[in-house]
């Protein structure tokens, strides 16, 4: 009904008497392609239609050229598809279609269409008979292009039908078993189209984890290879932690930036960037990015981008790697040991201390105050998947540090003799909330309780411009089967079918987000800050780099 | 059946061998019952230090296991009253004589001193016996009182979050199902993992059910409306100690203000006060089979977490919603005030 209001005021605009004949047979013509039609696929020709008849406008072009368009949405009513090629004929022609319109009728043949072709044969010129030809011809070419894509549409419209039908059914679900936050969920889960794996309630907008990394053959000429083994690391969880995926991206790009070649009259700056995007986007389908690589990455292109376009391609590619060589030493390694000294010297002897899980920064920081004198013992909370804190504990117990290891849930048990509670964080945000491994807020919380001082150690370069607020709107899910086979004894693999049953949902968070209110210090390679000095690092350092987001 | 004794019971405890608190009040039950029924005594008194012994050898041995301590002093209250309307007036009182306002006072010596019940009266024997009985009777209906108020404290498309198994849970969300629609998640509870149990018995019945790990507690609390929870027992300060997981699970919904109701019959309201009493499991519990850790790794598994009484919002039991403050005056109305053994 709209789309009819809407053309109707168009022809109104327009001069002439024909114009209300015509309107009345656009009117008609509608009708039938309201009827004939889908209603998507036939959003998509209106809306070109409109742009061709703006054009026309512009351009004076007769009644006829609507019809014309009329035509073209009545003949294909039976197949979608059809009206493809003709959007390509309207969107490449910008003269009158009389001659088109004509051929259309004499091939396709419809009832409208019929009428006005008897008024359009009179008063043709040469010129026109040429332009006949032409659009016999790309008519028959674009003929060709439709049986192609009619098989593309076809699959739109059962995708579209599905999807439409499964969001129905989700509805219907909720309504009958009720998902708590139905108004949320329900936005969630009719928001994203429904692919064939499901959402979680509450979770519906995180993607489940990837069973196989995308596929890319092996020299392909898109994704280098050492991407490519990366990307297959990181989804297996071989490289895991930000810091080491920080290193073992920015180590896989500069292979590919030795390997790059400029081709010819290109600029090396922008085509490297293009080059870059796709290997990004693999090692993004592999496993989503932490904030840490996407600064790192982000760091890289603001680089690239910045390469003179005279530049020999040799000094280009040497500036890039000692850049991307710098910005490791800068920012991690150098960095990491500034932590661990600033760090290592708010602590005392005999302090005890508890931390979650593995953690580079917090060893070293343990390390730097042993050679300090002050022995620390540390107490290592660990959540049971993944039990990451095992590998901290050997770590620690190499340092000859007395070391205890508790599970997650035992910490109010223990945090009377705990002195200080210190972890590393994955990323900073911008309003001073911590992003951490899942089970640092635990911590957090119940240094909170007791009031002991919760110290976040972080790398600048994981400062980023996000504000969260809470865990779970930008998130990662992890592998729910760990957890399902988690437990020893009886209740292991009890839920392994949650999959097919309905009402049975099982989830793993990667991450989680500490309130800025609960942090007492933020321990940075630039010094020990209050967590309202996260915005100020941000635009001090990082402003260029890191945009407007 | 072997008439049940004291040494097998306190075995039996030991051994873990009860599946719930529920089985462990009804054991305890048809112990004192036969106490009181076949034991050789004469006057209240006697009766009453027979059933305190009870309590004392349990308490000596186990003194985590509040359940069958709280049974005996449920039944030494029943003594003590229907001696007293027996005797018709002439109460059984303390040297104290606070018979008419009893309050919960803790005696420093030890609470040594029973009330006197020196008189031997005939039908004292059945008349505790039929008393005993009608406590059976309310013991084995809590479930039922309980599961029953569930459909007033639910309302539709809430987030209700839970954490290990509990019975009593099970049944009050269970009721509450049939009438409201709501999404449970549900912590899974390590080391104990009895979590999975809890969801699979959740998504049988029809409730929308996620499982969720426990270091996830925090960042699920925020769309979280309710916190509803069972316990092992229910402290005379109004907090909890229950299985670990459940002091975290209470900080964060302190955090986020979500209301944390705690089901429990009045058999698990206990005398003692503080979480003074932990009991540690094995550390093998929690590290990963063929994993090896140096010897100087100190490992351990608390068994039990306390909540500290304003984390609880309110303790749904039998007869009503009891509020942590409220605990203490509960507990004078179901003991004996004089009869506490430290």
């Amino acid at each position: 009904m709209e789309r009819k209001a809407r053309k109707q005021a168009k022809k109104a605009k327009k001069k002439g008497g024909d114009g209300n004949e015509e309107s009345k047979q656009q009117q008609t013509g509608k009708g039938k392609t309201e009827d004939k039609e889908g209603q998507e696929e036939s959003s998509k020709p209106k809306k070109t239609v409109k742009v061709d008849k703006t054009e026309k406008d512009v351009k004076k072009e007769t009644n006829k050229s609507n019809k014309t368009v009329k035509v073209d949405k009545v003949k294909p009513a039976p197949t979608p598809s059809t009206s493809v090629p003709n959007k390509k004929e309207e969107n490449k022609k910008k003269t009158p279609k009389e001659p088109v319109q004509e051929k259309q009728q004499q091939t396709q043949g419809s009832e409208v269409g019929g009428d006005e072709a008897d008024g359009a044969t009179g008063g043709k010129s040469k010129a026109e008979l040429k332009r006949e030809r032409r659009e016999k011809q790309e008519a028959q070419r674009l003929a060709k292009m439709a049986a192609k894509t009619k098989a593309v549409e076809e699959k739109q419209p059962k995708k579209k039908v599905e999807s439409q039908a499964d969001k129905k059914s989700s509805t219907v679900d909720k309504k009958k078993k009720g998902s708590g936050d139905a108004g949320k969920s329900g936005k969630e889960k009719s928001g994203d189209k429904k692919s064939t794996k499901r959402r979680i309630p509450l979770l519906g907008h995180l993607t489940p984890p990837a069973l196989q990394a995308p596929h890319a053959p092996v020299n392909s000429e898109i994704i280098h290879p050492a991407v490519r083994t990366l990307g297959i690391k990181m989804k297996d969880r071989v490289i895991d932690g930000s810091t080491a995926r920080v290193i073992s991206t920015l180590v896989a790009l500069k292979k590919l930036i030795n390997d790059y070649q400029t081709p010819e009259s290109c600029d090396l700056s922008r085509d490297l960037a293009e080059k870059l995007a796709p290997n990004v986007e693999y090692l993004n389908a592999c496993r989503p990015q932490a904030v840490a690589m996407d600064n790192a990455i982000r760091f890289l292109k603001h680089k690239v981008n910045s390469i003179a376009p005279n530049m020999p391609e040799g000094q280009a590619k040497d500036e890039l790697r000692t850049a991307i060589e710098d910005y490791i030493k800068e920012n991690i390694t150098l960095a990491s040991s500034a932590i661990a000294s600033h760090a290592a010297y708010l602590m005392q002897p005999n302090d005890v201390i508890l931390t979650f899980g593995y953690s580079g920064l917090v060893c070293e920081m343990v390390e730097a105050a042993c050679k300090n004198g002050n022995i620390v013992n540390v107490v290592v909370a660990d959540s049971p998947q993944p039990p990451s804190g095992l590998a901290m504990v050997q770590r620690l117990a190499s340092l000859q540090v007395p070391t205890y290891y508790r599970l997650i849930t035992d910490i109010t048990n223990v945090m009377d003799k705990v002195t200080k509670v210190v972890v590393e964080a994955e990323a900073v945000m911008m309003n001073g909330a911590i992003q951490g491994l899942c089970g640092t807020t635990s911590l957090a919380l119940a240094a909170a309780t007791y009031h002991k001082p919760f110290i976040v150690l972080c790398h600048t370069y994981k400062f980023c411009n996000n504000d969260l607020t809470d865990s779970i709107v930008v998130n990662e899910l992890g592998d729910a089967d760990k957890v399902v086979w988690g437990p020893k004894g009886s209740n292991a693999g009890l839920l392994a079918g949650w999959q097919e049953t309905r009402n049975l949902n099982v989830v793993s968070l990667v991450y989680d987000v500490t309130p800025a209110s609960l942090v007492t210090v933020l321990v940075t390679e630039q010094s020990v800050l209050p967590t309202s000095a996260v915005p100020v690092i941000i635009r001090r350092n990082y402003a260029d780099v890191l945009g407007q987001d | 059946m072997a008439p049940p004794t004291k040494q097998d019971f306190i075995n039996k405890l030991r051994l873990e061998k009860f599946e719930s608190e529920q089985s462990k009040a009804e054991e305890s039950l048809a112990l004192l019952e036969h106490i009181v029924a076949n034991a050789s005594w004469q006057t209240g008194s006697e009766l009453l230090t027979l059933l305190r012994n009870v309590d004392i050898e349990v308490s000596a041995k186990l003194p985590w296991e509040t359940t069958p301590r709280n049974m005996v002093q449920r039944a030494l209250k029943i003594v003590v009253d229907e001696y007293s309307s027996c005797v018709g007036g002439v109460s059984a009182m303390n040297t104290s004589g606070h018979h008419t306002f009893p309050q919960v006072t803790m005696d420093p010596t030890g609470g040594v001193e029973l009330p006197k019940c020196d008189q031997a009266l005939p039908d004292l024997r059945d008349r505790v016996l039929e008393a005993l009985a009608e406590y059976r009777a309310e013991l084995e209906q809590s479930d039922e009182l309980i599961a029953v108020q569930g459909e007033s404290k639910i309302h539709n498309d809430e987030v209700i979050l839970t954490f290990d198994w509990c019975g009593l849970v099970l049944a009050f969300l269970t009721r509450a199902a049939k009438k409201r629609h709501f999404h449970v998640i549900v912590a899974e509870g390590a080391p104990t993992y009895q979590g999975h149990r809890m969801a699979e018995s959740l998504s049988r019945v029809g409730i929308q059910t996620t499982l969720i790990q426990d270091c996830a507690v925090f960042p699920m609390m925020s769309r979280v409306n309710k916190v509803i929870i069972g316990t092992r027992t229910v402290l005379s300060n109004g907090g909890i100690k229950t299985d670990l997981g459940a002091a975290a699970l209470a900080s964060a919904a302190k955090f986020y203000c979500v209301p944390l109701y705690v089901c429990t019959p009045t058999y698990k309201f206990s005398r003692i006060s503080g979480e003074e009493v932990n009991h540690c499991g094995s550390g093998s519990a929690i590290i990963p089979i063929n994993t090896p850790l140096p010897s100087s790794v100190n490992v351990a598994v608390s068994k039990f977490d306390y909540v500290p009484p304003e984390n609880v919002t309110s303790f749904i039991t039998n007869n009503r919603g009891i509020a942590p403050s409220y605990v203490y005056r509960h507990l004078s109305e179901l003991y004996d005030p004089a009869a506490y053994h430290v």
